[in-house]
Formats: C-alpha cells, structure tokens, sequence
C-alpha cells in the first residue's frame, strides 16, 4: 500500500481539527498539526552471527489544539479520516481541561526558511534487507578471521517532518540516514574495541573500516592494565567528546540561567574555554543538513554559541525572548565544535607527554549540575601514551569531570570533525586533548 | 479489505477469561484465516497463515495498542498536556532458522499477509549471516486473557482533575522559604495486546501503569538543591494516586530541599551505608537485574547496553552476595510493573530465584536462550514496547527478600555506628559489564551512634556489585519491603523502552566508599530522574 505524502497528510489533518473546533463552538481556536514519518529497517548481529532483523515504517499524526490560554497536543499512528477526526476531538476535549497556562505562546504564521542541503538520499532510502545483511556478514567474516568475538548494528532510516498550523505556517523537511556500529571483543574476555559511524548518503558509509576499526581496538586493547585513579591528560575521540559536550548544551539556557538554575548563569561574555574553541549550531552545514526550523515551526538561523572560547549566547525560547526582550533562537539539534588545527589523533598523540587514549564514555550521568560535574566510564579502549606514543592499553576508569573543565583545558584539537553516534540530533566535533581530567575510580569491565 | 479499526480492537476479542491455570489446558485450534479476516482473531491467524506459506517454521503475531498521557505542571500552572496512541499489528518469524520481523499499522488481513511476507523475507535475507539455527525451548500454548488490577482507569479520568490534583502541592510548598520552583507530573501508560503464536497461543492482556511525580527546587545566593518525593510508579489505577502520600508529604519534600541547601558538605570515606527501599530499588535494578539478563551474559548486547560479569559456568557457583541476600524475579508480583500473565514469547509468567542464600542460581530467559544454559523451558521474560518493536529478553520485576525477623529502619539505624542513611533516587551509573557502580540519591544523613545527628549534601557512594552485596549484613523485615520502580528502563537496538519494579526492605552495607560529588567547595544538586535508565 503507496504512502500518502505527509504533505497532503498534514493539509488533511489540519482541514480536519479546523472543521472539529469550528462545529464545537470554537473557530477561533488555533491548531498545529505535525506529521512525522519514520521508515527504519535495521539488521543486528552478536557472537558472530546474524540476531535480528526488522523493519517498520510508522507515520505519526500530532494534532495541538489552544484554546485561548488552555492547549494540550494528542498524537496517532492512525491516518484514516475517523481517526484523524477523533484525535482532533481528544485534542480539543484535552484543551478544554487543562488549566489556562500562562507561558503558552500564540501559534508562528508562515516563516522564511533558509536553504539547507538536501538530506534525503535515494541510495540509502532504496537499501534493501540483502544488502543490510550483507554489512553484517562483511563484519562477521572479518571477526572470524581475526577470531574475535563481534556484535554490531546496522540501522537505515528515513525521516519525514511536516508542521502546518491554523495561522498558515507550513515546515518541511525530509532525510535520510544510516547508522553502524561495530564491537569486538577478544575470546579471552580481555579486550574490547568499538567503532561507529553515521551518515546520510549511502556513498558515504564506511562499514568496512568501522568493522576493522573495532576488530583492532578489542586486539590492541587485550590484557590491560590498571592505573590508579587521578587527573591525567586525555585524548578523547570524537565520540568521547560529544558524550562530554551532550550536557554542556543541556545548561546553555537562558531561563535556567537567569533562574539561578545553570552554570552559566551571569556568564555570557566570559571567556570560559580555550581561546581557540567554538560551538555553533547551523541547520545549513553540508557536514549534517537537517530541518530548518524546530518543533514550533520556527525558522532555525545559525547561532554561535560559544565563539573563541567566549560564550556568545545562551539558547531562548520564545516565552521567554518575550519576557526579557531576547530574539528567541529556537531549540536547535545541530552542533559543531571546531577551532582545532592539529592532523589527526596521532598529531594529538604525539604531542602528549604522558596521558591516555579514550575511545568513548558509557553511562553517563549529570552527578552536579552547578559545576556541569558528569559522571560515567571509559569503554572499549583506553590506552597508555608516553612520550608521544601510545604503549599499551589501560584498564577502564570512571570519570567524575565537567565538559566547561574539558574545555577549558584542551589544548589541542584535530581541524577534522567527525560524526558522532549522536542519539537523536548532529553533533560534528573533532577529537582533542585536554589535561588535569579525573579518573575517580577503577572498572574491571571490558 | 477489511479493517479491524482500533475502536473494534478496544471492543475486545472472543477470547475466554481462564485462570493462568488455563494456559496447561490444551488449546483450542487458532482460528483459521478466513477469506476476509473481520476479527483481531481472524488477523492474527492470517498473519501466522501467511508467514507459514512463505516459509516460516515459527510465528507471532501481536496486535498492540499502547496509549500515553502526560498532565506536567509548573509551580501553579499546567506547562503541558499531551498524550499519544499507537495501534497496528507486529510480526515475528524464524524462517531459515533466523529470526524476522515487520509491523504495520493497518490492522487488516491484507496487511497481516504483507506484514508476515516481509518478516519472512527479512529473515530468509539475514542466513548468509547466521551459523546456529534459532531454537525454541517448548512452551504449553496458552489462551487466556490478564489485567491490571484497578479501580479507576487513569485513561477515565478526567485530565481536569489529573491537573487539579498537581496544582494542589504548590501552595502546600511555595510558603517554604528558598523555595522557588515545583514541577508535578502525572504519567499514565497502558498497553492492550493480543498475541497468537504458531504454536497455538492465544492470549489477550491489559496492562495499566500511573506515576504521580513532584519535585521542589531551592534557591539562595546561586546555590541550588532540587527534591523528589519518592512515590513510585505502579502497574495501578488511578485510586494508586489518590491514595499515594504525596500530598501529606509535599512539605516535607520542600523541607528535605532546605536541608540539603544548607546541609554541610558530607566527608567522603569508608562507612556504613543504610539504603531506604526507594534508594536500594535501583541499586537492584542495576546491579543484579541486568547482569542477570542471560542475553547479555553470552554477548547480545555487547554493542550497546553491554556484558555481565555473570557467566554460564558461574551458575551455582558464583558468590553474589552475603548469606542473608536472596534476590528473586517475578513476573507476577501484585502492582510490578513488569507484571502480566503471559510474556511476549507466550510463555506464562513465574518466580524463580537469581540469588539464592548469596548464590548466583538463575538467569533470566527467553524461549530461544532457555537451551544456552541447559533449561528445559522458558522463564518468560520476552518483550517488545509496541506493535513496531520486536519481543526480545527484557527485565521481569526483581527484588530482595526481606528479613525473616521483623527488622525496621530505625532498628538498622539504632545498631549502626557510623553511616550515610539515603533515600531516594539520584545520579545513578554502571559501568558495561556490571562491576563499577556510583549512585547517589535525594536524602543524605549521617547516623551516629545509632541516631541520625544531621543532613549531608554532595553524598554519593561508590562500589563494585559483588563486594557491595558481600557487604550486606542487615536487612529490614517483611513490614519495611517496599515496591520500587521505573517506567523506562532501556535497551536493545533499535532501544526499546520496559517497565520494571524491584521491591526490597532497607538493608545496611558495611565499608562502602562515600564520596564527595562536590570537590570544588560549591553546591550540589541530586539530579531529578531522568526519562531512561539503562
């Protein structure tokens, strides 16, 4: 059964709840309809052999409906007219109960969205389950002939969004992307090494060199030892980098921070971090194209939220740019960290002294939020470096250490940033070094 | 086509209501797929019919409506009302001896035909893959229909009064000095499932959770302490609210933030450590309920949520903890919220042990794990969230024993000489294969000479789960267990979300690390639970 565009779902949708709230009574209630397609077929494999494979493909209508100051929002995987019309009733019926919510701001009308890069590639939307398996049985093939143990996931998605609201506003956007990641594991139980790779075109997909990667990191990560805990000069990989920073951006608010609520209040202006370190949010990058505008159909600019170590601005949104006078900058899901200009992890290797080689952090949690203080531990692969080389590997640490200090420390990063296994969102950061982190306690995991 | 609509699905199926008993009876023959399937019944056999002619030895099929409802407030005014549906029909084969799975969501017998044609597909694509044929441990077919014990559906109640009942704490609090923000939140979740399976099951169930939350946060002079009241979830209904002391004790939580804000900074060391149920809970959850998840254990999951430090050949050998810990899960517990009478492998729900007398003695399993470790059946373990989600090993409720004597709190506290007391839940973190843990909690207080002298702050405590179990030397009786739990435990690729409790007395730990979280001399915050755990 052919899909219906989610276009026409939404302008269907819309006409829908409009007729529901104007036969009740209420033609001046204002609605917003948001329409999101999510199409995903994965192929999962461990102990060296293929686990599950699945596959859905759900369309989820969101139907918001205010009522003056009352509004509530009801969502639906049902698209049929009856369904569309009960939801737009629930909707309705829920708006009518909740109490008057005084930060509820009234609906945007049409917006102008900027260009962004196309994010939809055809390659990766045709990919079938053969060619998924096929990864896997790459992976496989490889874990057998260096005889370790290996799991990994593959998952292929495709992404439609659409906004449309009673005031004329109508969002867009469509993409597509992949997601690999590979762990191997030595027979023995002593080592283990992780890779991860996404991307949006199937061209770009390096499943191949995820799976090696992964297979040398568990071989070269086999039989490590343990350092005591203390502070030590890190090398992080991208992917260690975006799991430190994931909380960062969580406390550059503006209404949490004029709360008393966040690190940075009164800090905007300061120069907090490295003078070479920028952050800055751009739906437009061709590095991790992605919608325009966010979930209230607001137009997204870029925003540099941290420029030369200085944090420029802090996230606002609409209620309370309102309140204080701000330009509200729209909840944003795309970030880069750049400012580096070392070659590469071995550039940053070389120039370390003494330190240690992290791959990623697992299980991270906020452990105190007014220093941004997270807690968690090393995974697959930490490793010894001594004057400029790495010497062997190390056995994993928790860390209790704050992203502001990791910042603040860095002194180097790789100009390349790379696409972290981000979870939701985009993050492009590079991998860097950065001195005095904690390492609170010893893992004897592996 | 005909399509079984969700408001003919919520009609409910033809199916009897019998005992859990039932599921030993033979089973009636699943209905045949008629020409034009009208019924859930009728779906449900065309899915198992179609997956069968493409070439599936085995097949499920469920049929799942799940429904969320979320009332948030801020301080005196509701900041969000929203809530969400999903409805459709989801697949699951072994064909080629791999497993395969599709999901729709058109519920009709087309789209079950569709749906088990590309499950099959999906599996029969993944052999170049696969070296061991998938095999299923026998499970007696079933047929039966389970639900939550309630009164008062929350799905009923009106969201008026879900509101009302929230706005009601702030003034019980905002007259608390320092007091500045509260946010209150009623979750609701329910699950209907109809589940038929090649070997003859057919099962309806119905499952309803609530969770009233509130929090407070204190501010003074750039400083700031938030508290959570520790009402759990429950698989309950909506008088599980009602009845809950969360407005009797709203000002004491609002207090408890005072406390902590002007507490001092705890000294970090070795001491005792006394853990209330509604701190303990997750502590279980994350230190035995994983670790003895036996797809973790041979590597499944080694990608994402990780290992275990428990082996196959440490079963019955290994020493978990201290002679008086007995940890056990059940599936069948009253109010767990992992509760149901059939899993979703069709096997019917149990108790059984993990830790016997401080013995490693069981894991959890699914039907196609029960033979990795030489069981003849299936502990019923398998779940999927939704229609779109394939069943796999999930967490049943596990718990500690309590005493067989009728210890309380404050008797733990009376023979303790020098300890933290902490309650609630905090930060909260493990490392991949189980060993390495480090929680804190919302409460912090020290015990000396067996009375509590003062509140702490920046208190978190640090261990390795084996030694902290060994460590166990006091546990509270029957009368002080209590019933734990969280609605979003994670795992799995794609993730998938579980509901789980875990019920334990307060118990003391002797010689735990208690560390400062809080080194650089400023303030500290318990974080407020986050939507996931791992």
């Amino acid at each position: 059964m052919a899909a219906e565009d989610t276009a026409i779902l939404a302008t269907r949708a819309l006409g829908v709840a409009l007729d529901v709230v104007k036969r009740d009574g209420a033609p001046d209630a204002e609605v917003k309809i948001d329409v999101r397609r999510r199409a995903a077929a994965n192929q999962r494999f461990a102990r060296n052999e293929a686990t599950t494979s699945g596959e859905s493909d759900e369309v989820t209508v969101s139907t918001w409906i205010a009522l003056g100051q009352r509004h509530a929002a009801a969502s639906v995987n049902q698209t049929d007219d009856e369904s569309l019309k009960a939801l737009a009733a629930r909707a309705l019926a829920m708006a009518k109960l909740a109490p008057a919510d005084p930060e509820k701001m009234p609906l945007l009308g049409p917006q102008t969205y900027g260009p962004v890069p196309s994010a939809f590639d055809d390659g990766l939307a045709a990919m079938g389950p053969k060619a998924r398996a096929e990864i896997a049985a790459r992976a496989i093939a490889r874990g057998d002939r260096a005889k370790v143990r290996i799991a990994g996931f593959f998952e292929r998605e495709i992404e439609e969004a659409v906004t449309q609201n009673s005031e004329g506003l109508i969002a867009r956007h469509r993409g597509t992307s992949a997601q690999y990641t590979v762990t191997a594991r030595t027979p023995d139980g002593t080592g283990s090494g992780w890779a991860g790779h996404e991307a949006f075109r199937a061209a770009d997909l390096e499943d191949e060199i995820v799976a090696s990667t992964a297979i040398d990191k568990a071989v070269r990560s086999a039989g490590a030892k343990a350092l005591p805990p203390g502070k030590y000069t890190v090398v992080l990989e991208p992917q260690a980098v975006f799991e430190m920073l994931a909380f960062l951006v969580g406390q550059m608010d503006q209404r949490l921070a004029d709360e008393g609520r966040s690190f940075f209040g009164g800090k905007v202006g300061q120069r907090l971090f490295a003078d070479f370190v920028s952050l800055r949010s751009d739906p437009a990058d061709p590095l991790t194209p992605s919608a325009p505008f966010d979930g209230e159909g607001l137009a997204l600019a870029s925003h540099p939220w941290i420029v030369d170590g200085r944090v420029n601005k802090l996230a606002v949104s609409r209620w309370w740019a309102k309140k204080k006078g701000l330009e509200p900058t729209g909840r944003q899901s795309v970030f880069h960290l750049t400012g580096g200009t070392a070659e590469s992890v071995d550039d940053l290797v070389r120039g370390t002294k003494r330190g240690l080689l992290v791959t990623r952090f697992w299980y991270n949690r906020m452990l105190e939020p007014q220093t941004v203080t997270i807690t968690g531990l090393t995974r697959d692969g930490v490793f010894a470096i001594e004057d400029g080389k790495v010497t062997g590997p190390v056995a994993n640490f928790r860390y209790n250490e704050s992203p502001v200090t990791v910042l603040k420390n860095v002194d180097a990063m790789t100009r390349r940033t790379s696409r972290a296994i981000a979870y939701g969102g985009a993050w492009h950061v590079p991998a860097l070094r950065t001195h005095e982190f904690t390492m609170a306690s010893p893992s004897a995991a592996v | 086509m005909a399509i079984v609509t969700r408001r003919r699905f919520i009609g409910g199926s033809a199916i009897a209501t019998l005992t859990s008993g039932g599921c030993r009876r033979p089973p009636p023959a699943l209905p045949a797929a008629p020409r034009e399937a009208v019924t859930t019944e009728d779906v449900l056999a065309q899915a198992l019919e179609s997956a069968k002619k493409a070439g599936a030895t085995y097949a499920d099929a469920r049929v799942v409506r799940r429904r969320t409802e979320r009332v948030a407030t801020r301080e005196d005014h509701v900041v969000s009302v929203t809530s969400g549906e999903t409805y459709g029909i989801g697949v699951r084969v072994i064909a080629g001896g791999a497993w395969g799975f599709a999901s729709s969501a058109v519920v009709s017998g087309a789209a079950a035909d569709e749906t088990a044609r590309k499950a099959v597909a999906l599996a029969l694509a993944a052999r170049p893959a696969l070296k061991r044929p998938v095999e299923l441990a026998p499970a007696p077919a079933a047929k039966g229909k389970w639900r939550t014990k309630m009164e008062i559906d929350p799905f009923e109640v009106p969201l008026a009064d879900k509101a009302e009942y929230l706005l009601s704490l702030w003034p019980l609090v905002k007259d608390v000095a320092l007091v500045k923000f509260a946010s209150g939140a009623i979750e609701s979740l329910g699950e209907h499932k109809i589940f038929a399976s090649s070997d003859g099951t057919l099962v309806e169930q119905t499952q309803v959770r609530v969770w009233p939350a509130f929090s407070v946060t204190a501010v003074e002079g750039g400083q700031f302490e938030s508290r959570a009241a520790e009402v759990p979830p429950m698989q309950a209904g909506w008088e599980y609210v009602t009845g809950s002391p969360l407005k009797k004790d709203a000002r004491s939580v609002a207090e408890d933030a005072i406390k902590k804000l002007k507490s001092p900074s705890v000294t970090p060391g070795k001491r005792d450590l006394i853990l209330a149920p509604s701190n303990l809970w997750l502590t279980i959850h994350e230190s035995v309920g994983h670790p003895t998840e036996l797809d973790r254990v041979f590597g499944l999951e080694a990608n994402f949520a990780g290992t275990s430090f428990a082996t196959p050949e440490s079963l019955g050998k290994l020493r978990y903890g201290a002679d008086i810990v007995t940890l056990y899960a059940d599936k069948t517990a009253p109010g767990g919220l992992a509760s149901c009478g059939w899993d979703d492998d069709g096997v019917a729900t149990q108790r059984w042990d993990l830790v016997k007398d401080g013995l490693l003695v069981g894991f959890q399993t699914t039907r196609d794990q029960a033979a990795w470790i030489g069981e003849a059946a299936s502990r019923g373990t398998s779940y999927a969230q939704d229609h779109a989600s394939i069943a796999f090993q999930r967490m049943p409720n596990v718990s500690l024993a309590p005493s067989a004597k009728d210890t309380a709190l404050k008797d733990i506290i009376a023979a303790t000489d020098d300890g933290v007391l902490v309650t609630g839940d905090g930060s909260w973190s493990i490392d991949h294969q189980r060993y390495n843990f480090q929680f804190s909690g919302q409460t912090f207080h020290e015990v000396k000479g067996g009375k509590i002298t003062r509140a702490l702050r920046d208190v978190a405590y640090q261990s390795n789960s084996l030694e902290f179990w060994s460590s166990c030397d006091m546990l509270g009786g029957e009368r002080s267990w209590e019933l734990h739990g969280t609605l979003w435990d994670g795992k799995g690729e794609p993730g998938q979300s579980n509901a789980v409790s875990h019920g334990c007395p307060p118990a003391r730990f002797r010689k735990v690390d208690i560390l400062n979280v809080n080194a650089r001399g400023k303030s500290t915050a318990a974080g407020a639970r986050g939507r996931e755990d791992c």
